[in-house]
C-alpha cells in the first residue's frame, strides 16, 4: 500500500511540472505581442518597449520559465499586466465561484443521472420496451453531443428572456447559479445516464439478483439495497471525473452567464494578453483536475485492494 | 336652464383641471427634472485601474469622468466649455485657466489652483507613465505655476502644442485631489476626486457602484439639470454581447452597448431607446509605400482605390451597420474637413483597371496585371473582428486584375505583421484616435517607420509634414486652417483611403444619454427620457 502512495505522489510530481511548463508554453504560442496589445495601435515604440521591459518580456524565454517556475512553487504567479493586481488575489476571488458553480453541477449531475439511468437500466432489462430503450439512447446521445455555450445560449434566451423565471446572468441574486449549473451539468447528466443504465443492465444481470427476484423480494429493496450500492460504486468514480471536466465546461459557460468565476477571468486574460492571469488560471485549473484524479485512483485504491491501479 | 354664473363655475373648474398638471410643483411641464435613483449600465471588459491618468482603457475613462473633473470638457457640437475652469487664455505654448472657487473633494478638500497644479504636474511626470499625457502637453516638456490668490493655473509648454485645451478636456486630463497624490497606489482601487460620483462598492471583474455626491454643484456648462442625474450608478461588467442584450431586454441593465447579431432583436424592443455612437475615426485603406511595394506608385494607390466601393466593404466587414465616409476622422474631431468628397477616388472597377493599363501594366493570358514581366501582386491584410472586409478587398483587387493574396491573422498578429515584418500592402486600419484632435493621425502617416515608429505604411508626404507641423504650432483660427489642408493633402495623394466609420449601437430603458467617445457615456448626460 505504501508502495503504491508513494507511485502516485512521485507520478503527481511529474504531471505537475509538465503541468507548469505547460502552461507557460501554452501563454507564449498565442500570436502577439502583449505589450503591443496593452499599449495600443497609436503607442510609440518606446512605450511599447517600455511595457515590455516592464513585463520582464524582454528576457530570453528560459530567464522567464525560471523566474514563473520560482514563484508557481510559492504559489506567486505575479501581477496582472493589465491591472497590476496581484493574480493569486484574483484567483482567490475567483475559485470559489467557480467551485460552486461545479459543484452545484456535480450535485444535479449525480442526483438526476443515477436515477433515471437506474430507470431506463430497469425499464429496458432484458430487452424489453425497445421503443423506450432507442427513445433513451437518442436522447442522452443528443444530450451527450449538446456543446455547451449551445445549451447556455438556449436557456438563457427561454427560461430568462423569454418566460423571466430565472436571472439572465451574475451572480447577485441566489437564483443566479441554477441557468450555468444546469447548462454545465446536461451533458455531463446524459452520458453518466447512459453509463449508469448499462451498469444497471449488468447489475440486474447477475446471479444475486435472480435469486433476491426469486424470492419475491420487493422492488423497493430490490433496486434500493441490491442494485443501486453496486450502481454507485462506478457512478461516483466517474462523477469524480466528471468533476474536472465541469471546470473545463465552467470556463464557456461562466462567460455566457457572466458568471465572475477562473472561466470569465481566462477568457478576458486570452483576449487581452495578460500571461500570468492565464498561466495562474490555466495552472490551478490544471492542479484541480490532477488533484481529483489523484484522489479517485488512490480511494479506488483503497476501497477495492483487487484493483489495477495499485499495481499499476 | 342653467343659470350664467353656473356656466362660468363649470368653465373655471374645467379650465383649473386642464391646468392642475402644469401647476403642481415638481411636475415635467415646469421643467423640474425627473430623478433617476439607480442605473445599471453593462461594460463589455473589466476596468484596468482607477487612476485616470494611468487608465489606457475607454472603460477607464468612464470611471474617469465619473469620479474626476477636469478643467473644461466638449460639448455635443465639439466645442470647448467651462468645467472647473470658467474662462480661459490660450497662446501656443500657454495657456491660463482661471479656476471657480466653490468645488470641493470628496473628502472636503477645497479644490484650489494648487490642488489643479498638483495634479497636472503629476499627468505629465515621467513616473507617473500615463499613456496619454502626451496628447495634453506635447512631447517638449511643461511646467505649471498655481495663483490661488487669483485662482488661476499657467501652464506653460517648453514646445507650442495646440492641442493643450483640448487636451484638458480629455477624460486622462482628470483633476485628482491631494489625498491620491499622497497615496497613488490606492489610486488604482478607490476614488480621489471632486466630480459628481465616489466609488461606493468595488467587485472586482463583477460591478462597480458609484453614487453621486449631494454637495455637488460644479458640472459642466453642457450638463444636464444635476438633480435630474442618477444618484447610483452601478457598472456591470458583461463581456459577452449576446449576456448583455439578454440581461438588456429582461430589465438586468439599463444601458448597454450591442452590435453584431444581437442587434435585431433590440432595436425592435419598444421600450428601448437607442443611442448612436460614432468614432472619431474610421476604417481607411493604407497602402505599404516601402520601396519596392507596389502601393509605393501613387497610380497603383489610385486605382486600387476605386476597385473598393465603401458599401460593398460596409456589408461585408460591418453587416451595413457602419457609415461610408470620404474623410479618415468624424466630424466629431476638431478641424474636421467636410469638403473632401473630391479628394476620394470615386468607384470605379473599370476605370480602376483602365488607370492601372495606362500606367503600364498590361494583362497576361489569365487576366492578370503585369509590368515587365512582374505580376501586380499584392497582399491584402486583415483580422477576425473585420468579419468578411478583407475577403471583399481581395474579390475588388482581384476584379481590377490585381493578383492579390489574402491573409486574415488574429490581432495579435496583425500588430506584429504592422510593426514588425511590415510585409503586407493593403490593409484595412482601424483607426481608434483617444480624443477628437486632428493631431492623432500624424504619428501613422509621417515620422519613423517600423521598427522606430509608427509611420507603417511608410508614407512621405512632405506637405502633409508642413500642415501637420503649422496646424500643431498655431491656436485659434489659423489652426484649422492647417490641419483641414494637412487632411486634403493626405487624401488627395492617396496616402489614406476612408472606408467605414464604426458605429456603436446603445441603448437606454427609459433613459437618455450622449457619448462622450465611441464607448463612454457622459455621466452628465444620462436621465429620464421625456
Amino acid at each position: 500500500m505504501r508502495g503504491f502512495l508513494l507511485r502516485r505522489a512521485g507520478s503527481l510530481g511529474i504531471v505537475l511540472a509538465a503541468l507548469l511548463f505547460a502552461s507557460f508554453l501554452i501563454v507564449r504560442l498565442i500570436p502577439g505581442d502583449p505589450a503591443r496589445t496593452i499599449a495600443g495601435l497609436d503607442a510609440s515604440q518606446e512605450d511599447v518597449q517600455r511595457i515590455r521591459v516592464a513585463l520582464g518580456l524582454d528576457k530570453p524565454l528560459l530567464v522567464q520559465f525560471a523566474t514563473y517556475a520560482r514563484r508557481a512553487v510559492r504559489l506567486d504567479f505575479g501581477r496582472s499586466f493589465v491591472t497590476n493586481e496581484p493574480v493569486t488575489t484574483l484567483i482567490g476571488d475567483r475559485l470559489p465561484k467557480t467551485v460552486q458553480l461545479a459543484a452545484v453541477a456535480l450535485l444535479l449531475v449525480m442526483v438526476l443521472s443515477v436515477p433515471l439511468g437506474m430507470a431506463a437500466g430497469a425499464f429496458t432489462r432484458e430487452g424489453r420496451h425497445r421503443r423506450a430503450e432507442v427513445m433513451f439512447a437518442a436522447v442522452t446521445s443528443a444530450g451527450g453531443a449538446l456543446p455547451e455555450f449551445l445549451a447556455s445560449t438556449f436557456l438563457a434566451f427561454v427560461f430568462a428572456v423569454w418566460l423571466q423565471w430565472l436571472p439572465v446572468a451574475g451572480s447577485d441574486e441566489r437564483l443566479a447559479i441554477v441557468l450555468p449549473a444546469v447548462a454545465i451539468s446536461l451533458r455531463p447528466i446524459a452520458v453518466l445516464a447512459r453509463i449508469v443504465r448499462v451498469e444497471t443492465l449488468n447489475v440486474l444481470a447477475q446471479d444475486y439478483i435472480r435469486t433476491a427476484r426469486s424470492k419475491r423480494l420487493p422492488a423497493r429493496l430490490l433496486y434500493l439495497r441490491h442494485t443501486l450500492p453496486n450502481v454507485l460504486t462506478a457512478a461516483l468514480t466517474i462523477g469524480g471525473l466528471l468533476f474536472t471536466g465541469l471546470l473545463g465546461g465552467a470556463v464557456i459557460v461562466e462567460n455566457v452567464f457572466a458568471w465572475p468565476g477562473l472561466g470569465t477571468a481566462v477568457v478576458q486574460g486570452v483576449l487581452s494578453r495578460d500571461y500570468p492571469v492565464i498561466q495562474g488560471v490555466i495552472l490551478m485549473l490544471g492542479i484541480a483536475v490532477v488533484l481529483v484524479n489523484t484522489l479517485v485512483d488512490v480511494l479506488l485504491g483503497l476501497v477495492d485492494p483487487r484493483s489495477v491501479i495499485r499495481t499499476a | 336652464m342653467v343659470r350664467p354664473d353656473r356656466w362660468l363655475a363649470l368653465a373655471t373648474a374645467v379650465l383649473l383641471a386642464a391646468l392642475v398638471p402644469f401647476l403642481s410643483p415638481g411636475s415635467q411641464a415646469m421643467g423640474a427634472a425627473q430623478t433617476v435613483e439607480r442605473v445599471t449600465t453593462g461594460l463589455a471588459g473589466d476596468v484596468d485601474t482607477f487612476d485616470p491618468h494611468r487608465t489606457r482603457t475607454t472603460i477607464g475613462y468612464q470611471f474617469a469622468m465619473s469620479m474626476y473633473d477636469r478643467l473644461v470638457s466638449v460639448d455635443a457640437n465639439s466645442k470647448i466649455v467651462p468645467y472647473l475652469a470658467t474662462s480661459w487664455q490660450v497662446t501656443p505654448t500657454t495657456a491660463t485657466l482661471t479656476l471657480r472657487n466653490d468645488a470641493t473633494c470628496s473628502d472636503g478638500t477645497k479644490v484650489t489652483a494648487s490642488v489643479v497644479a498638483g495634479s497636472l504636474r503629476r499627468l505629465g511626470a515621467p513616473d507617473t507613465r500615463a499613456p496619454y499625457a502626451v496628447r495634453t502637453f506635447g512631447v517638449g516638456g511643461f511646467t505649471v505655476a498655481a495663483d490661488d490668490t487669483a485662482g488661476t493655473v499657467t501652464i506653460t509648454l517648453n514646445r507650442p502644442f495646440s492641442d493643450l485645451l483640448l487636451g484638458l478636456a480629455m477624460p486622462w486630463a482628470a483633476i485628482v485631489c491631494p489625498a491620491g497624490l499622497r497615496d497613488q497606489d490606492a489610486l488604482g482601487a478607490k476614488s480621489f476626486g471632486s466630480g459628481l460620483y465616489v466609488l461606493d462598492q468595488s467587485i472586482r471583474a463583477s460591478s462597480y457602484t458609484l453614487v453621486a455626491r449631494s454637495d455637488y454643484r460644479w458640472a459642466p456648462k453642457d450638463a444636464a439639470a444635476l438633480d435630474a442625474l442618477p444618484k447610483r450608478v452601478t457598472y456591470r461588467l458583461v463581456s459577452n454581447t449576446t449576456t448583455a442584450a439578454n440581461l438588456l431586454l429582461a430589465g438586468g441593465l439599463d444601458i448597454a452597448g450591442i452590435s453584431g447579431r444581437d442587434l435585431d432583436r433590440v432595436i425592435t424592443n419598444k421600450t428601448l431607446a437607442r443611442t448612436e455612437s460614432v468614432s472619431f475615426g474610421t476604417d481607411y485603406l493604407l497602402f505599404n509605400q516601402a520601396e519596392g511595394r507596389p502601393g509605393a506608385d501613387r497610380a497603383v494607390r489610385t486605382a486600387m482605390a476605386m476597385a473598393i466601393d465603401r458599401e460593398g466593404y460596409n456589408k461585408a466587414a460591418y453587416a451595413g451597420q457602419a457609415k461610408p465616409v470620404t474623410n479618415f476622422f468624424t466630424s466629431k474631431v476638431d478641424c474636421f474637413n467636410r469638403a473632401t468628397k473630391d479628394l476620394v477616388p470615386r468607384y470605379d472597377p473599370n476605370e480602376a483597371r483602365a488607370a492601372l493599363q495606362r500606367a503600364g501594366w498590361t494583362a497576361a493570358a489569365d487576366g492578370k496585371l503585369a509590368k515587365d514581366g512582374k505580376p501586380l501582386t499584392v497582399k491584402v491584410l486583415g483580422y477576425p473582428a473585420q468579419n468578411a472586409g478583407p475577403e471583399y478587398l481581395f474579390e475588388a483587387l482581384q476584379k481590377v486584375g490585381v493578383a492579390a493574396q489574402l491573409q486574415v491573422v488574429e490581432f495579435g498578429t496583425l500588430t506584429t505583421i504592422y510593426f514588425g515584418s511590415g510585409d503586407w500592402d493593403v490593409t484595412s486600419f482601424p483607426f481608434g484616435p483617444p480624443m477628437p484632435s486632428p493631431n492623432t493621425i500624424t504619428a501613422f502617416v509621417s515620422g519613423p517607420t517600423p521598427p522606430n515608429g509608427t509611420n507603417l505604411a511608410h508614407i512621405r508626404n512632405e506637405e502633409y509634414n508642413t500642415a501637420a507641423e503649422a496646424g500643431r504650432t498655431t491656436t485659434g483660427v489659423g489652426r484649422c486652417v492647417h490641419w483641414v489642408q494637412s487632411q486634403a493633402v493626405l487624401l488627395r495623394n492617396v496616402d489614406v483611403v476612408p472606408l467605414v466609420a464604426r458605429v456603436t449601437q446603445w441603448f437606454g430603458r427609459g433613459l437618455e444619454f450622449r457619448m462622450f467617445a465611441e464607448s463612454v457615456i457622459d455621466p452628465f448626460s444620462i436621465k429620464k427620457r421625456p
